[in-house]
């Protein structure tokens, strides 16, 4: 059976929590395995996380949280309407962080993919960043 | 989250309770660094083991922290982690920097062995 949820939300740093307990919520149905919760949840807050700084860079705007399910993966797509991101291929490398100084690891990219069984990134530089992830569930 | 702090000689005990994330690490950040600076500590310990959550917001800070005690000559350590927490400090790399203990005080006793912290 197929679901589909959406929210949309400011770009608060309390709304981290937030999102991931909405994503929990709506894959437990599926599957209420603590580990895949656990992964879920951590995938979230990396992308919202990264709108919120990255994406608003602490600025105000709105993200948008899309969550798909069928019997055998959820599909989670994390969507701002910010800075964007010129060279994906850059970000994405290990340890890039464009905010260094920040006690920012740089590892949010390599904790999806690891986390998560795709981790897509979609965006245009000025106008939006998407972030596509699926995985199956146990 | 909120965040206990506590103090064994030269080393400062930091358990965060709750979720380690980007929102609650602002929140605490002005409070720890604080202590870090008012008290002359040359050792961090992160006790894990009341922490549900982490993110790489937390690996950043914790990172951020080792930077902190290596430039003072000190060490950082990670102490009671669960498994969420231990896999995100392997897919990060940290485990190989940081040396990770099953206890804070096994963790204060490693210490305390290795840079003479007593
Ligand atoms: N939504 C976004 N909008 C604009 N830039 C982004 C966005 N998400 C990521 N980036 C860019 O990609 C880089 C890498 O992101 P990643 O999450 O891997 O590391 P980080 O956020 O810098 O550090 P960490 O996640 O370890 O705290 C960021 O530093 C930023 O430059
Ligand atoms: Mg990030």
């Amino acid at each position: 059976m197929k679901n589909r949820a959406y929210i949309k939300f400011l770009s608060l740093s309390e709304n981290e929590g937030f999102a991931r307990l909405v994503a929990a919520a709506f894959v437990m149905a599926k599957n209420s395995h603590m580990d895949f919760l656990d992964d879920i949840k951590t995938a979230v807050s990396e992308a919202v996380t990264n709108s919120i700084v990255h994406g608003y860079e602490g600025g105000e705007g709105e993200i948008e949280m899309e969550l798909v399910s069928d019997d055998e993966k959820v599909y989670i797509t994390i969507t701002d309407y910010g800075v964007g991101i010129e060279d994906i291929d850059l970000v994405r490398t290990p340890l890039y962080s464009s905010k260094p100084s920040q006690n920012r690891a740089g590892i949010g990219f390599t904790v999806m993919e690891t986390f998560m069984d795709s981790v897509e990134v979609v965006s245009e530089k000025g106008r939006f960043t998407k972030v596509i992830m699926s995985k199956k569930f146990l | 989250m909120d965040i206990k702090l506590r103090y064994h000689k030269n080393i400062l005990i930091i358990t965060p309770r709750g979720e380690m994330d980007h929102h609650n690490i602002e929140k605490y950040r002005n409070e720890t660094d604080k202590s870090f600076e008012r008290r002359n500590i040359k050792n961090i310990i992160f006790d894990m083991s009341e922490t549900d959550f982490i993110d790489s917001s937390g690996i950043g800070y914790i990172l951020g922290r080792y930077k902190q005690t290596l430039f003072v000559g000190g060490k950082t350590a990670v102490a009671g982690s669960n498994d969420a927490v231990k896999k995100i400090m392997s897919c990060s790399g940290l485990d190989k920097i940081i040396k990770m203990y099953p206890s804070a005080e096994a963790a204060i006793a490693g210490i305390g062995r290795e840079a003479g912290a007593i």
